[in-house]
């Protein structure tokens, strides 16, 4: 691990009056390798039917580099797989992929999407790109002529911003008397340092939001064509700590307190045996608010030193239920699982501090609900953290 | 006027055994006494564990415990701990 974090955010717009998105933005994590790969792809047309190109497209992308297939291979399984557009008799999407390795080792693969920025120090630098021309054996009808495929390396630094877009960006406004022939690769680089300048530590989701809003703008509020954005920022990680559960030995009582309160970042209580066990070590006061009450989520509450307590159990499997759901903490109610939701999504690196104690009471047959045991629950949080979220994750059992 | 502190359990198994519901309708309680007691929460009291199963949810007044505490429960404790208690009940 670097120092690097690498935080991958998206925003698109489907081309108005269609429901669905014509561009496909994938991302993943090749955890064996310490990878994550990014493809933005675009399908020709709009709809259902680019959708499902593009789709094609950025899933095998994504795939073929994943498994180390050469970028010439990787690129002509795409052409091959890709069906013809009954209309255009011909099948075509664009590809930009991101395959970053170790947090810093960048190689990008491009096919006709619009060049990439990376912007470093407020400037945007123009890698140097080696063209690989793609010979196709046999024929395949209404390949476009001589595909050509850009590859390009570079070393991130702390605080580079990789930003890819599809042409609905630089084409936007296209015809305008602004923009006659679109917004182009120079204003949507002119308008990204300018947002940079404006909020240093702007997010990549919200880089790419404000990117694709302002071409969509240009647009006269109603996309042209689909508008996709995409950022990889690369940065210090945001670090949470939840430690949840009473050690299984109480001796280790004290090193639970101790661990929670050296730990540098935000930290989160989850159980009120455990909360108690902190506080009494500690030595501090614990304010229980009866407020914020939900039938389901007992009410959080509040420590010097921590940022939230929460009950365990049940606060942590709705935590879960949220993120597999894809909520967002804004649509749901002020309660303590929104609360953890909220500082999950501000966070990078997340670690668990799990106490292994069994609780008797949860065991009981006379409980009207099943209890999960906690070691369960927070191996799954921290699945979908990891491979959903693309969260840095870790659990040290106590 | 010594205040009658009033402190309820909002752990796990207090929560699903009906804390929960007495807590939805604590303000009820809050209009009927007003400022004669205080109300706070509790992470967990630790008696769900302590052979005092199947008496959940927990509370206490004035530091003594009540055990399977409806809303019903804890306004009958409150009431035995207010100063006054007895006039005229006749008991």
């Amino acid at each position: 691990m670097t120092a690097n974090f690498v935080e991958v955010g998206n925003y698109q717009l489907p081309k108005h009056g269609q429901l669905a998105a014509g561009d496909v933005f994938l991302s993943r994590k090749a955890h064996e390798e310490d990878r994550i790969i990014a493809v933005l792809s675009d399908g020709l047309g709009s709809g259902i039917k680019a959708g499902v190109l593009a789709t094609l497209t950025a899933t095998l992308a994504s795939g073929c580099i994943a498994s180390n297939l050469s970028i010439k291979k990787t690129a002509r399984l795409i052409m091959k797989s890709l069906p013809v557009c009954s209309e255009r008799k011909i099948s075509y999407a664009t590809f930009t992929i991101a395959d970053i390795a170790k947090g810093d080792e960048v190689r990008i693969i491009e096919y006709d999407n619009p060049s990439y920025l990376l912007i470093r120090e407020g400037v945007d630098l123009e890698p140097i790109k080696a063209p690989i021309a793609l010979t196709r054996s046999g024929t395949i009808a209404g390949h476009p002529k001589k595909p050509v495929v850009y590859w390009s390396t570079f070393k991130a630094q702390y605080g580079d911003r990789l930003v890819f877009f599809s042409d609905g960006a630089t084409q936007a406004g296209m015809g305008t008397a602004a923009f006659p022939l679109g917004w182009g690769l120079q204003g949507v680089r002119d308008f990204a340092l300018e947002t940079i300048g404006r909020q240093p530590d702007i997010s990549a989701r919200e880089l790419s939001r404000a990117i694709a809003l302002r071409a969509a703008y240009f647009d006269g509020g109603k996309p042209k064509d689909d508008i996709s954005c995409s950022t990889v920022y690369f940065r210090h990680a945001r670090r949470l700590l939840i430690a949840s559960g009473p050690p299984i030995h109480a001796e280790d009582d004290r090193e639970l307190a101790t661990l929670f309160e050296a730990f540098a970042g935000k930290k989160i209580i989850c159980g009120g045996t455990t909360a108690n066990i902190i506080a009494r070590e500690l030595k501090r006061r614990i304010a229980v608010s009866l407020k914020a009450a939900d039938p389901l989520i007992p009410p959080p509450a509040a420590m010097a030193g921590a940022d939230l307590i929460t009950e365990g159990i049940l606060t942590l499997g709705r935590v879960t239920e949220y993120l597999e759901q894809e909520m967002k903490p804004e649509q749901l109610p002020d309660n303590a699982a929104s609360r953890i939701l909220q500082l999950l999504y501000d966070s990078d690196t997340i670690h668990f501090l799990v106490g292994t104690k069994i609780n008797e009471a949860h065991q009981d047959p006379t409980m009207p609900i099943e209890l999960e045991i906690r070691r369960n629950v927070i191996k799954k949080l921290a699945a979908i953290l990891g491979e959903k979220y693309l969260k840095e994750v870790s659990i040290r059992y106590i | 006027m010594e205040k009658v502190r009033v402190t309820i359990c909002v752990g796990t198994a207090c929560y699903v055994l009906g804390g929960a519901e007495t807590i939805g309708r604590i303000e009820e309680l809050r209009e009927l006494f007003g400022d004669m007691v205080t109300w706070e929460g509790e992470p967990c009291m630790g008696l769900c564990k302590a052979g005092k199963e199947n008496k959940a949810p927990f509370a206490s007044v004035n530091g003594k415990v009540v055990e399977k505490a409806s809303l019903e429960a804890i306004a009958a404790a409150i009431r035995e701990a207010l100063p006054g208690k007895g006039d005229g009940e006749g008991k």
